[in-house]
């Protein structure tokens, strides 16, 4: 599996149906027919890959999300990872 | 829920067969339809004709045949109009412990009926013991008799008088049970609920209720969701309303007695 690189702006794949749980989101790929759970963390780096910011600055804004005192890595850059292999962002 | 049923039956055997689905179950939606079913008598082949609304559906050689295929009929058509509706159907019992409304969500033989019963001996109300339907948050139960299967008696004594209820003959045999036949209430409510509570399996002789995060109560609804007709993103995105608005739990283990459950769920609304 490839590390997200720092200046990547990943982005949420389009046709998703994105419903929003507690504690998580639960999205409906119809493309694959398939559904993916993500729990908060991962519905939180979910949510910050909008296309507009970096993986870098998303494990920036996961670590103040979180009050972490730290980017949140190498955390994010795995999530990101894992988010583009089940094809829910490229 | 949403149809006026009308059977017309030409003997006392198809009566009795039919019976055994009829319920008796009271709830807050007007008809919006009727079904019409009609059997006719034994022609000479010694086959029964189901008809629907006039129309000749299928020959059926014995009042069983009967019974199953005006179920599946009038089931179809229940279920077609309330998709239409926009509801979703998921497996689960339902039911009521004071003040507090609980989805009990697991795979068949996860316990629901068992517990369900346990909840009717203990005062509760159990609205049905199968499935249920929800559309943005809220539930309503699928009226239908409880199956009951012998081991559900054998754990629970108190409800016994299930023995009295008819026999549906199969294996294992079930019994059809109305619990308005037997003095108990039976009404459905449309409405949210204060949890659900998906029953984990588990050989465990240790009952323990622990907290389920939305996305697992999600995945156990969709999981044991029925094959539908509405596109499965209406199932998912109806089990995550449901998910989002309504606390999730996870029932690990058994308690010795199924009536020791009542309490532990009874609490949950209080939790909340």
């Amino acid at each position: 599996m490839r590390e997200a690189r720092a200046t990547e702006r990943p982005v949420a794949r389009p046709g998703l149906e994105i419903n929003e749980v507690a504690d998580g989101l639960v999205i409906y790929d119809g493309e694959s027919e398939r559904v993916h759970y993500l729990n908060v963390t991962a519905g939180v780096v979910f949510s910050l890959c909008t296309g507009t910011s970096t993986a870098e600055e998303i494990a920036d804004e996961v670590g103040t999300i979180f009050a972490l005192g730290r980017p949140a890595e190498p955390d994010t850059s795995e999530c990101i990872e894992q988010l583009r292999a089940e094809g829910l962002i490229h | 829920m949403w149809h006026d049923v009308r059977i017309e039956v030409p003997d006392e055997a198809v009566e009795h067969a039919v019976r055994l689905v009829a319920q008796s179950a009271t709830h807050p939606f007007e008809p919006r339809a009727t079904i019409e079913l009609t059997v006719l008598e034994r022609d000479c082949d010694d086959h029964y004709m189901l008809l629907d609304r006039g129309d000749r559906v299928t020959a059926l050689r014995s009042p069983r045949e009967v019974l199953d295929a005006t179920f599946q009929r009038v089931h179809r058509r229940a279920f077609e109009l309330a998709s239409l509706l926009g509801w979703v159907r998921f497996h689960g019992a339902v039911a009521r412990i004071g003040s507090t409304r609980l989805v009990l969500a697991g795979r068949s033989s996860s316990g629901k009926t068992t517990l369900a019963a346990a909840i009717l001996a203990s005062g509760g109300v159990v609205e049905a013991d199968e499935s249920f339907l929800t559309r943005d948050g809220r539930v309503v139960a699928v009226p239908r008799r409880w199956h009951v299967r012998p081991p559900t008696i054998d754990l629970l004594p108190r409800a016994a008088w299930m023995l009295d209820a008819p026999l549906l003959p199969a294996e294992p045999p079930l019994r059809m049970v109305d619990p308005t036949e037997h003095g108990f209430e039976w009404s459905l409510e449309d409405g949210p609920v204060d949890g659900v509570v998906v029953l984990m399996a588990g050989e465990d002789l240790h009952a323990a209720v622990g907290d389920l995060k939305g996305p697992e109560v999600a995945r156990a609804l969709i999981d044991e969701s029925f094959p539908v007709t509405e596109p499965r993103a209406a199932v998912v995105r109806h089990a995550s309303a449901l998910a989002l608005r309504s606390p999730g739990y996870a029932l690990r283990g058994h308690a010795p007695s199924p009536i020791e459950m009542v309490p532990i769920l009874a609490a949950l609304g209080r939790s909340h």
